[in-house]
């Protein structure tokens, strides 16, 4: 089965590719069934493939040659490890309910078969990513992932403010993938490959992590020094230093691909795509691509302990500054978003404390419980069409399923056992906590209380109460309520997958040897985790239970609600330090240009001109006036040839 | 006799020649002057065909060529004088400046 | 076979004589000739890059003709004057873009219903000397040729621009002669120190030393290179002659102003002509002359060279993003581009030349395809003010589409050809030049703003009630925009089609210059 894996991106291509030729000829129905038929056929195979890999292990690499370059042939290819056998069926399970989702929710546009195409597009480009085996080939598809965000966040193209933050998100992220592409080449310099085993070992091996146990900093020292082919690092530099610079690196690609703190201003204003397509964003594709980055290339920041710490303290600062700005934000789904931030904070604070195996489940649940809340989201949009959460309310009445829909994917975010997020967010903090990083407990605990409170705001506003809109919300069609579902059962459950007592997914993600940090159960941690996101439900029911006392709250909280209700001013400080700068520079840089530059050719263009005219004046026709110049121009010769020795 | 008094003539000719044509506004006293150059140029190839280092006969060959030449250029000189005579009513160096600018 | 190169050269130029003798009111047939011609070549030099043989590092398909003999120029040996063709993996990929950017432009041409049949006359023979200078094999060859399209591209610019287009010629004109001046120089001082050096003269007696052979060929010259190294002091002043005339031929910052100024005049045949094939001539002449015959001169000036390169990729982008124009934003990018090609050239590794090809290629498909798209869409809107631009997408559904696909591919998606030639770029820079090739990264964020920002206010946006009744593309630009969009996704995906051709050749160059 792991040697039909190439067909699990190429499914969703083929559809992309036959919605290109033929869609606009096809009827919605037909559209819908393409796209969705090629993803859950990826789907059935993904799953075929990770019972495969769970019963016989992970599968060497497939590859074949792609371009000569210099003295190094790059191949590419794709290989099946445990990692990005869970990772696909994740992606294409959420991908195919979220395609089959907007079945109802897209119905009418205009452009229905090109918004499926899109997402074909973007499915393909995540299922690739995840399943090659090379750094180059990974940034192709990740270039390509950040392409369809952009072409599916801008699809709304005659919204001026879809366009704005379409081209803010590529540009964002480009800034993160610069950092990539200039880490990954210097890995190429470094170690004269691509591939990532060879990155990482020097060698081919089968899996990943047959060998990542040990002392990774050394096994990379001698790697590098002490290889086949021998040579030195580039620019000389020593191995720490050389690891720790091209894993900061790859971190800034994954800062941007994955919104972490500084760049993350660009997810909550990709909210103006449709809804599906920040579901997809948010749980599948691009935002857990950056994670899924850091998490393959593991064992280089193993190696290297500063840049393990730079990934925590990025993550665990995220993930409290997001939850913080989603405490106050009106619009729906902004503040999913933000949630959506500061979970990705605690995916890299795992990661950067080495709780390799945590904070991969933490990104399996969060891509159930996200796509879930964006689902229910889109539902009550759709419903009521407004975002603005004070517009809403009392839908619990009126759209039973979506209402149980979200309460699910509330609680599974909020932390509360026994579903989802609790599980996988515990397993981080424990992690934080026995690793020695206590401040990074306590801002993960935080972060956590906010999230439960900001979740639950959103729930009590929404659903509690009375409709305050008058419009007559009702559920979706089956092609809606299936997904929110499905969705809603694995928001549930999922957290039983890696339980203290049957650690399946563990298991299953160190099949060859344990990799990086695995907390002990500590069962006080945990019930400190459910009091506290209890606590943080309690705080939203106490506030939005009752009117008026919400903005009471408000109104004490002074200007830390301000500041929160402006997102902390981000967006401000980045137009005017790097935004208004640039494009000031330009514009100055124009007008040199234009009036010096090009001034200074004009003037001599000029010069040349002036002068040729003013020596026109000269030729006065005078024939005894020219005589007389020839006569003494001879004489001066003269004088010159006598002066000189008479050498002429 | 010498060498020198002849390129003494010669020279004083030719000064004389061009401060003539190169000051003189009467287009035909110019014509002379030029012909005094010509001729200081004639007096300066004879001396030295007799006095130079190696003499040789080729020195009043050339003289004679320059009185030819001469003769034929004073001859097209007046014809084109005649015509801007006719043109313009003037025989003034400075009124033959259509060339200017 | 051995002809087809010297056919591409001499096919279009036929024609343009050909039409000479078309009556002027038979504009279709002028057409024809042309489109035939131009088709033709291409299938000639399709038929050449296929029949290239990506094992040897040689010039291959010689075709020599002797044009003028000087005897006794050199003692009793006679100078002699030859029009020598060939192609190497640096060339070939060259004329093939060649082909293709000249068919595509010819049939852009159809939008021109002025004097016709001059429009054509030129253009063809704008193809000719294009096809000449990349196919020539002799210093006497590429100049005259190199000459051919100075003139000709004066006369396109000059009749069918703009408002504006004499004085923009004009400046094309005097830039670019001056260019070939300089190069005129380097060229002679390039023939005469390789003969003194063959020689075995040494130093002191150089100047005043008459060498009794003098020899043009650029084949001859690169395997003399491979046998002695010239004295330094004569690649050092040499390699700065070419630099200068490079730096002016190519547009580097500050040397570029006419070429915004002649790109904003032309008309878009003319623009796709010179932006996608005329415009890179001038890295080829670095890459042809001063990296083969001249390595440790530009060794000697390799970071000035760098230097020079990351100021026009800052520089441009940064103007680019400033511009208002559209015409004038894409020349600003290919300034931009074309200074990471001369970082890269002077970073001397394999890899990083290899990327050098890659990237004239697909900038200039790319390049091309721009002002393809941009003029088809500025055919019906009548404009190339991004101001007034808006909501494309409504009605120009395909055009935006494929002016989207070349922005991206500018940027250096991956998946389009100027991705993998950044790639190479880049892989070469970074590994002489860290901090050069790191401000140089700059670029690609740059890149990404400005043209970005311009497809938000041409395509993005609502829709302007002007624009409502536009007719999107016919099936001509069909056919010419999907060729483009082919190609530049072709060697995205699969850059081992251009990548074969130019190893060999590349790995050898590298090989004998020690990089």
């Amino acid at each position: 089965m792991t040697g039909l894996a190439w067909l699990v991106p190429v499914l969703p291509l083929a559809a992309y590719v036959l919605l290109l030729i033929g869609g606009r000829r096809l009827a919605e129905g037909a559209v819908t069934s393409i796209a969705v038929l090629a993803v859950a056929a990826s789907f059935v195979i993904s799953l075929a493939i990770m019972i495969q890999v769970a019963l016989h292990g992970p599968q060497p690499a497939v590859t074949f040659p792609w371009l000569v370059l210099g003295s190094a042939t790059i191949s590419f290819g794709f290989e099946v490890t445990s990692l990005n056998a869970m990772m696909l069926v994740m992606v294409s399970f959420v991908s195919a309910l979220v395609l089959l989702f907007s079945r109802g929710y897209m119905r009418g546009d205009a452009r229905f078969a090109r918004f499926y195409q899109y997402l074909s597009l973007f499915v393909f480009a995540m299922l690739g990513l995840v399943i090659t085996s090379n750094l180059l080939e990974f940034y192709i598809f990740w270039e390509l992932v950040g392409v369809c965000s952009y072409l599916l966040v801008g699809f709304w193209y005659f919204k001026p403010e879809a366009a704005a933050a379409a081209k803010k998100a590529f540009i964002v992220t480009r800034i993160g993938d610069v950092g990539l592409f200039v880490g990954m080449i210097l890995l190429y310099l470094g170690f004269h490959t691509m591939n990532f085993d060879t990155i990482f070992y020097g060698q081919a091996v089968s899996s990943p992590y047959t060998m990542a146990h040990g002392a990774p900093a050394l096994l990379f020292a001698a790697h590098a020094l002490t290889g086949p082919g021998i040579h030195a690092l580039p620019y000389g530099l020593a191995p720490a230093a050389f690891v720790t610079l091209t894993a900061l690196l790859v971190f800034v690609g994954a800062v941007g691909k994955s919104a972490q703190f500084p760049l993350h201003v660009w997810l909550p204003d990709a909210m103006e795509g449709p809804t599906p397509v920040s579901a997809l964003i948010h749980a599948a594709t691009m935002v857990a691509a950056g994670v899924y980055l850091v998490a393959r290339m593991f064992p280089l920041f193993q190696a290297s302990p500063a840049a393990s710490d730079v990934v925590a303290i990025v993550g665990g600062f995220t993930a409290i500054l997001a939850a913080l700005i989603g405490l106050t934000q009106h619009d729906i789904k902004r503040v999913i978003a933000y949630s959506t931030v500061s979970q990705l904070g605690y995916m890299m604070l795992a990661l950067g404390v080495g709780a390799y195996v945590s904070g991969i489940f933490h990104l399996m649940t969060h891509a159930f419980f996200k796509a879930l809340l964006f689902l229910t989201a889109g539902s009550v949009i759709h419903a009521v069409e407004t975002q603005d959460l004070f517009e809403m309310g009392g839908l619990r009445k009126l759209m039973p399923l979506t209402n149980a829909a979200f309460l699910a994917g509330a609680l599974a975010l909020s932390g509360i056992p026994p579903f989802a997020g609790f599980w996988s967010k515990d397993e981080i903090l424990s992690a934080a906590f026995s690793s020695g990083n206590y401040v990074l407990y306590a801002v993960g605990l935080i972060a956590a209380f906010c999230t439960a409170f900001y979740i639950f705001r959103v729930y009590f506003l929404t659903f509690g109460g009375e409709y305050k809109g008058d419009r007559h919300p009702h559920e979706g069609g089956l092609a809606m309520t299936i997904p929110l579902t499905a969705l809603a059962v694995m928001a549930t459950v999922a957290g039983f997958f890696n339980t203290p007592w049957a650690p399946w997914i563990a298991n299953f993600l160190q099949d060859r040897g344990a990799v990086g940090y695995d907390p002990a159960v500590n069962w006080g941690l945990m019930v400190v985790s459910a009091v506290v996101g209890l606590a943080g439900i309690g705080l939203a029911y106490y506030a939005y239970g009752a009117p008026g006392r919400a903005q009471r709250m408000a109104q004490k909280s002074g200007f830390l609600y301000t500041l929160s209700f402006n997102k902390f001013y981000f967006d401000e400080l980045y137009d005017r330090i790097v935004t208004r700068p640039i494009r000031a520079i330009a514009e100055a840089l124009g007008f040199v240009d234009r009036w010096i530059i090009d001034g200074l050719v004009r003037l001599v263009s000029g010069g040349v001109y002036t002068g040729g005219a003013g020596l026109r004046y000269g030729n006065t026709g005078q024939i005894q006036t020219y005589g007389l110049v020839t006569l003494f121009g001879v004489a001066v010769l003269l004088i010159i040839a006598a002066g000189i020795g008479g050498v002429l | 006799m010498a060498l020198q008094p002849f390129l003494a003539l010669g020279a004083i000719l030719f000064a004389i020649g061009a401060y003539g044509a190169l000051t003189k506004r009467n287009l035909i006293i110019v014509l002379i002057s030029l012909e005094m150059m010509l001729n200081a140029a004639n007096i300066n190839l004879v001396a030295f065909s007799h006095f130079g280092k190696t003499p040789h006969v080729a020195g009043q060959v050339f003289a004679l060529f320059i009185i030819a030449l001469g003769a034929a250029e004073v001859a097209v000189g007046l014809g084109i004088l005649l015509a801007f005579f006719r043109m313009r009513n003037s025989a003034d160096v400075k009124d033959a400046s259509a060339m200017k600018w | 076979m051995n002809d087809a190169l010297f056919l591409t050269v001499l096919l279009p130029a036929l024609a343009a004589l050909f039409v000479l003798f078309v009556p002027a009111r038979a504009a279709s047939a002028v057409r024809g000739v042309s489109l035939t011609a131009q088709l033709l070549a291409l299938l000639f030099a399709l038929a050449a890059y296929i029949g290239f043989n990506k094992g040897m590092a040689v010039f291959q398909f010689p075709f020599a003709a002797t044009w003028l003999t000087v005897p006794n120029a050199f003692g009793t040996t006679p100078l002699v004057i030859r029009f020598a063709f060939g192609a190497d993996g640096i060339s070939m990929p060259l004329i093939l873009l060649t082909g293709v950017v000249g068919l595509m432009a010819s049939m852009r041409s159809h939008s021109i219903h002025e004097r016709v049949k001059e429009h054509y006359f030129w253009q063809l023979l704008l193809t000719a000397g294009l096809y000449g200078v990349f196919a020539s094999a002799d210093l006497f060859t590429f100049f005259f040729f190199l000459e051919a399209t100075l003139v000709t591209t004066y006369f396109l610019i000059s009749v069918w621009g703009n408002e504006g287009r004499r004085r923009a010629a004009t400046k094309f004109l005097i830039y670019r002669g001056l260019a070939s001046v300089v190069l005129l120089a380097g060229f002679i001082g390039l023939a005469y120190s390789y003969a003194v050096q063959a020689q075995g003269a040494s130093m002191q007696v150089y100047l005043g030393f008459a060498p009794n052979f003098l020899s043009l060929s650029i084949p001859q010259l690169i395997s003399e290179a491979g046998k002695f190294q010239l004295s330094i002091a004569a690649q050092d002043a040499l390699y700065l002659v070419f630099l200068l005339a490079v730096l002016v031929e190519e547009a580097f910052v500050p040397f570029h102003t006419w070429l915004p100024d002649a790109h904003e005049q032309a008309d878009t045949g003319t623009n796709m002509l010179i932006g996608g094939v005329l415009m890179k001539i001038g890295l080829y002449i670095l890459l042809r002359f001063a990296v083969e015959l001249l390595p440790q001169g530009l060794q000697q000036f390799a970071w000035l060279t760098g230097l020079l390169g990351v100021i026009s990729i800052i520089y441009g982008a940064l103007v680019a993003l400033a511009q208002k124009d559209w015409r004038r934003l894409i020349a600003f990018s290919s300034i931009s581009h074309m200074g990471l090609v001369l970082l890269a050239i002077a970073s001397l590794q394999a890899v990083g030349l290899q990327g050098a090809v890659f990237m004239l290629v697909s900038s200039g498909l790319l390049t091309a395809l721009l002002f393809y798209a941009v003029g088809a869409q500025a055919d019906r809107t009548k404009t190339f003010e991004i101001k007034n631009l808006g909501g494309l997408s409504k009605s120009l559904p395909v055009i935006s589409g494929v002016l989207l696909v070349a922005a991206l591919g500018s940027v250096g998606l991956p998946g389009m050809s100027g991705f993998i030639s950044e790639f190479a770029l880049f892989l070469g820079s970074f590994a002489t030049f860290p901090w050069l090739a790191a401000v140089g990264t700059l670029g690609m964020i740059l890149v990404a703003l400005y043209l970005l920002y311009a497809m938000q206010r041409t395509t993005f946006g609502p829709q302007r009630t002007e624009y409502d009744q536009l007719a999107d593309a016919r099936p001509v630009e069909y056919v010419a925009m999907a060729v483009f969009v082919a190609l530049v996704i072709l060697i995205g995906v699969y850059p081992s089609v251009l990548g074969d051709v130019v190893h060999t050749t590349v790995q050898s160059i590298a090989g004998r210059i020690g990089g």
